[in-house]
């Protein structure tokens, strides 16, 4: 119990940092702005389609897929990258912590900020719950599929934060991590067609192709949280074993 | 520190030792970590579990489809070929209906392992691959925009399943640009039926009478396909899991027991007493009779007046005034269908219905026959500047005058409200069409041609359920929007709603700065 009220400090002084840089604001400013404006092209276009807020509501998070891109090496890249740079995080680890509780809260709060960032298209969605009568089942697939993705690319994001400390590096790392991801279903035109076993892998694999076809028409397939769930385990193993290595290299 | 000795340095907090002991430590780690996600997802990965969030629950399959697809014990490929035009109403409405029948498949697959899809193909965009498929799975190239099942060691089975099958389209005003509207998903009752009968191995027989100048059953020249074949109603029926067979009536001491349907289609000479007995007798035991008339009397019409239809004179045929031109066609499109028979009730939603019958003969109703009734579910009715008259009549010398006809009747027994005891029940059902042609190549797949003949073949196979089966009605989700709805939703989203985070930062910054 006292490990986790450790975690927790770690995770509120990772949360006020969060928040008392303008950075936060900025970055849900700017997310708000352009997926608004979006929100307002689709609802204007598809006006007459008889399933016209199904329609918003699949088009807008199509659209809104590509933050995952930046947002998760933005808010991971400073977490240790920024500590290993100024030398504070050897002050840290002087604190009576061990390094799995640093990575736990440090990984929380990037969790819960990514989490705020995706709940603020929230009152856009009660906008369609007022003006008509949109089916909310996708819309919370959406949601944890997003949540359960996040895990995944924030783990992704500390790791590669751990793993150096120039905060560009770190970024550029989550990011091409991220690509290599979200591009994976491109690699099923690489595979001969008959090579379905293969296909059907790289479905599993590619989050784009869970999102178009299970969680926007309100699917959630458990087998795509576990994988997402797993690799965020495995990675943020690493981020353990990576801030560890301190010790001994 | 100084290290002058072996036991010294052993000592030492982090030796060479020791960060060997920890790289190794981490590599062996890193390995058990790897192979323990790999395992876990590969095991996760064959065994999927899929949660339906959707208020209508539009993709959870019912019990009854569980069931049913735990009775599968082989493999089942399924074969997918899609063609999109843009510009075509018709394939954007297609599209859409099988997008969601395509996630409805997936919890298929999810639920039974053995159902795989083995292609899916963009003609469009691989042609060459549509045509190795095509070549493999001896599909026709009009084989499009639906799902087709096989099942059996060389694919012997088959069934398929299309957008007709997949849902109720809405009428449109105008069929060139105007995308037909869904009015009802019946998704799951169309794959669970196609599935049920791909795993059923007996395939029932169809027979279809061969030496009376009938529409040809296996045309022998290549000249030979087209008015006269039926290689294409043949191929439906096979796809359906029916089997086409031929026979030779002449000769015949009865029809086989086997038989399921027996199909008299478009007979041009003359039908002897004794083979008229064979059919009577095969109806007098429970059997089920398709017969589409041909242009002459062959004798076949005594015996379907014993069964309460009496087949007229002469020939209908469609008068078409408009106001630029006024010609009269052979070809009759009927449009009104009977909305409380089996047999047709499932056209109720069906936009642009109508069967093309060319020169069909008219019927009608010739009483309770053996206690059976004849109804009519299809006729040839007066509309906007379309008139239909009966001409070929012998001797006539009038000006025909404008009426309508019963071209096509359905046979069943009379089921009294209270049978008495000793009231038998039987089996026998007929369909009597006044024209053989709409079940050719020429004009088998044209307008309702194919969906209203499988159906009267369904209800004569007793698959009344299939027949009659609705479907939940496509919710409509639209917003209410007024010229103050509109602006608020372009103020809301891009200014006031990030103008709200703004604000919130600057006071943050604020404060922590003073």
């Amino acid at each position: 119990m006292s490990g986790l009220l450790k975690a927790w400090a770690i995770f509120l002084r990772e949360m006020g940092a969060y928040f008392f840089s303008p950075i936060a604001w900025i970055v849900i400013f700017l997310f708000l702005v352009i997926n608004g404006s979006m929100f307002y092209a689709f609802s204007s276009v598809l006006t007459g389609q008889p399933r016209q807020i199904t329609m918003v509501v699949e088009s807008l998070f199509e659209f809104s897929i590509f933050w995952i891109l930046p947002l998760s090496p933005i808010l991971t890249m400073r977490l240790f990258a920024e500590e290993k740079r100024s030398g504070s995080l050897e002050l840290l680890m002087t604190a009576p912590v061990t390094e799995f509780q640093v990575v736990l809260g440090k990984f929380v709060a990037a969790q819960a900020f990514y989490t705020i960032v995706w709940a603020s298209l929230l009152p856009l969605l009660v906008m369609l719950e007022v003006l008509g009568d949109p089916d909310w089942g996708p819309i919370w697939a959406l949601y944890v599929g997003l949540f359960f993705l996040g895990l995944l690319t924030n783990a992704m994001g500390l790791l590669a934060s751990a793993s150096t400390r120039n905060q560009l590096v770190s970024a550029v790392l989550a990011l091409s991590g991220n690509l290599l991801l979200f591009f994976l279903q491109m690699g099923q035109s690489l595979v001969p067609e008959d090579a379905l076993e293969a296909r059907r892998w790289i479905r599993f694999l590619s989050f784009t192709s869970h999102f178009e076809g299970e969680y926007s028409r309100g699917i959630v397939d458990l087998r795509y949280l576990f994988l997402y769930a797993s690799l965020a385990v495995f990675f943020l193993f690493l981020a353990v074993r990576t801030v560890e290595a301190r010790k001994w290299r | 520190m100084e290290m002058t000795g072996k036991k010294t340095a052993a000592r030492a907090s982090f030796s060479t030792r020791k960060r060997w002991s920890m790289r190794l430590s981490f590599l062996v780690g890193l390995f058990l970590a790897f192979y323990s996600l790999f395992l876990a997802n590969g095991i996760v990965f064959r065994h999927p579990v899929r949660i339906d969030l959707t208020e209508e629950k539009l993709l959870s399959l019912s019990r009854d489809s569980l069931e049913r697809l735990k009775l599968i014990t082989e493999p089942v490929e399924v074969v997918i070929p899609t063609l999109l035009l843009r510009d075509n109403p018709d394939h954007l409405a297609q599209h859409d209906v099988l997008t969601r029948a395509r996630l409805l498949l997936s919890e298929y697959l999810a639920a039974q392992p053995l159902i795989q899809v083995a292609a899916e193909v963009d003609v469009l965009e691989h042609p060459d691959r549509w045509e190795r498929i095509r070549a493999e799975y001896k599909l026709e190239s009009s084989q499009l925009n639906r799902f087709i099942f096989f099942a059996g060691k060389g694919r012997e089975r088959r069934q398929t399943v299309t957008p007709n099958d997949l849902a109720f389209f809405g009428s449109v005003r105008d069929p060139g640009t105007d995308v037909p509207e869904v009015k009802a998903f019946r998704g799951e009752r169309a794959i669970t039926s196609a599935l049920n009968r791909l795993v059923t191995v007996d395939r029932r027989a169809v027979y279809f009478t061969q030496d009376k100048g009938e529409a040809q059953f296996r045309p022998t020249s290549e000249k030979a396909v087209g008015v006269g074949g039926i290689r294409v109603l043949l191929g439906e029926l096979d796809s359906q899991g029916l089997e086409g067979r031929p026979l030779s009536i002449t000769g015949l001491r009865e029809i086989p027991v086997d038989c399921s349907v027996l199909v008299i289609a478009g007979a041009s000479q003359i039908f002897l007493p004794e083979e008229l007995r064979v059919i009577d007798a095969y109806l007098e035991r429970g059997g089920k009779l398709l017969v589409a008339l041909g242009v002459r009397r062959t004798g076949i019409e005594s015996c379907l007046e014993d069964w309460g239809v009496r087949v007229l004179e002469g020939q209908v045929q469609s008068y078409i005034d408009t106001p630029l031109s006024k010609t009269s066609h052979a070809v009759v499109a009927a449009r009104q269908f009977s909305r409380s028979h089996p047999a047709t009730s499932i056209f109720v939603n069906v936009p642009r219905f109508e069967v093309q019958l060319e020169l069909p003969r008219p019927l009608v109703p010739g009483g309770k026959g053996k206690g059976f009734d004849a109804a009519p579910i299809l006729s040839a009715v007066s509309h906007r500047g379309v008139d239909y008259y009966l001409v070929g009549l012998p001797g006539s010398r009038e000006l025909p005058k404008p009426a309508d006809f019963d071209l096509v009747l359905a046979v069943s027994q009379v089921i009294p409200e209270r049978p008495p005891p000793e009231f038998q029940r039987r089996d026998t059902r007929l369909v009597v069409t006044g024209s053989a042609t709409f079940l050719g190549d020429q004009y088998f797949l044209r307008s309702s041609n194919r969906d209203f003949l499988m159906n009267c073949l369904r209800w004569l196979l007793g698959d009344e359920v299939r027949s009659t089966e609705g479907g939940t009605e496509w919710t409509k989700r639209t917003l209410r929007t007024d010229p103050s709805i509109e602006r608020y939703l372009f103020w809301v989203p891009i200014f006031l709603l990030p103008g709200i985070f703004l604000t919130a930062g600057v006071l943050v910054y604020h404060v922590r700065r003073t």
